[in-house]
């Protein structure tokens, strides 16, 4: 995706759109039900840029997109392009919640404002998986041939699973206790 | 009586207690420590499980995992077919053919009837549990036949490595 596409892009003009909305709702200095629909737009806005990084880092570990520093500095600029304007709409939030009590949306779209600053604070770059197995991969024709003949076989004498003794689960609480004994 | 392992999900706060242990001198017993160590972490956030087995004096004994990989089979247009596959599965070196006795009731076997068992109840019921595997790995091969696992006509090269990795797969079954 190049620079332009990027910039035509759905996430792109939404960002935009929420941008403006907030720019515009604030001049005319609305009232506390349009600013829970602004709240509404940014926290929906916030959802559609988190599911794009979430797709984008899948192709990356799955192999299917190569990584490009390009794409990370990209998808990191759609989270501080939305926080600032977030922080606005918070802050004129505040003064609202002062006065009516509370604001539909305005706990959710706090914690959707701390979790960006968490996710750019630690970011992490995405990173094709190590283990081979969990990449995309596309099967010959022979391979798939011999997958669905071993999947059919099994299906008409499925293989027993082997005896034997089985792990026992513990907590979480329990492993750091042995942990502890154990270093 | 059996040295039964006790199992506990692995979660990223359980990394530090983990780390340093031996699972062998070959450049892919290496790798599968380095995998849970610095890798694990993300395949958790795409959806593999992870798991850590200690044994009954509470000592980590190694780690196994499952996930799902997404195969386009019979060709390249044909829809991607989810199956169950084990990432990377490991035993701590001093822990190898531990413990004496039946070969049922060694650590390893233990962790792989464990994935077993949970790919069984994996949601979605696929056909079948896949796994690749270095093909300088021939304990491991031995291992996973001697669980049912099958070879079949697929193989994968690493694009940085050039290492062509060998599949193995097994039916599911289902009580």
């Amino acid at each position: 995706m190049t620079i332009a596409d990027r910039r035509r892009s759905p996430v792109q003009r939404q960002l935009e759109a929420y941008e403006e909305s907030w720019v515009h709702d604030h001049q005319a200095a609305m009232a506390c039900r349009d600013r829970e629909d602004t709240i509404s737009v940014g926290i929906a806005v916030f959802r559609l840029i988190e599911r794009v990084e979430d797709s984008w880092r899948e192709r990356v570990f799955r192999g299917t997109e190569d990584f490009a520093e390009e794409d990370d500095r990209w998808v990191q600029c759609l989270y501080r392009g939305w926080l600032p304007v977030t922080e606005a709409v918070l802050n004129e939030v505040h003064a609202l919640e002062q006065r009516f009590g509370s604001v539909d949306g305005a706990a959710e779209l706090r914690d959707c404002a701390a979790r960006a600053r968490s996710l750019l604070r630690d970011w992490q770059p995405p990173r094709l998986s190590a283990a081979v197995g969990l990449r995309e991969m596309t099967l010959t024709s022979e391979a798939a041939a011999e997958l669905d003949r071993i999947i059919a076989a099994g299906k008409k004498t499925p293989p027993p699973l082997p005896a034997g003794p089985v792990p026992q689960e513990i907590s979480a609480d329990e492993f750091f206790a042995l942990m502890r004994r154990h270093p | 009586m059996s040295d039964v392992l006790r199992v506990v999900p692995f979660t990223p706060d359980m990394l530090d207690p983990v780390r340093g242990f031996d699972y062998g001198e070959e450049p892919y017993q290496k790798e599968l420590a380095d995998w849970l160590l610095n890798e694990a972490v993300a395949a958790l956030r795409r959806g593999t499980k992870v798991w850590l087995y200690l044994n009954q004096v509470g000592e980590f004994v190694g780690y196994g995992s499952l996930g799902v990989t997404r195969w386009k089979y019979p060709d390249s247009a044909s829809p991607r077919t989810e199956l169950v596959i084990v990432p990377a599965v490991a035993l701590r070196k001093e822990f190898w053919r531990k413990p004496d006795g039946p070969s049922e009731e060694r650590y390893s076997s233990q962790i792989m009837r464990h994935l077993l068992n949970v790919a069984a109840a994996w949601p979605g019921d696929p056909p079948a549990v896949s796994l690749f595997v270095h093909p300088d790995n021939h304990a491991a091969i031995k291992f996973y036949e001697r669980f049912g696992f099958q070879p079949f006509f697929h193989t994968y090269t690493d694009r940085t490595t050039g290492i062509v990795y060998r599949s193995y797969t097994r039916p599911i079954s289902r009580p």
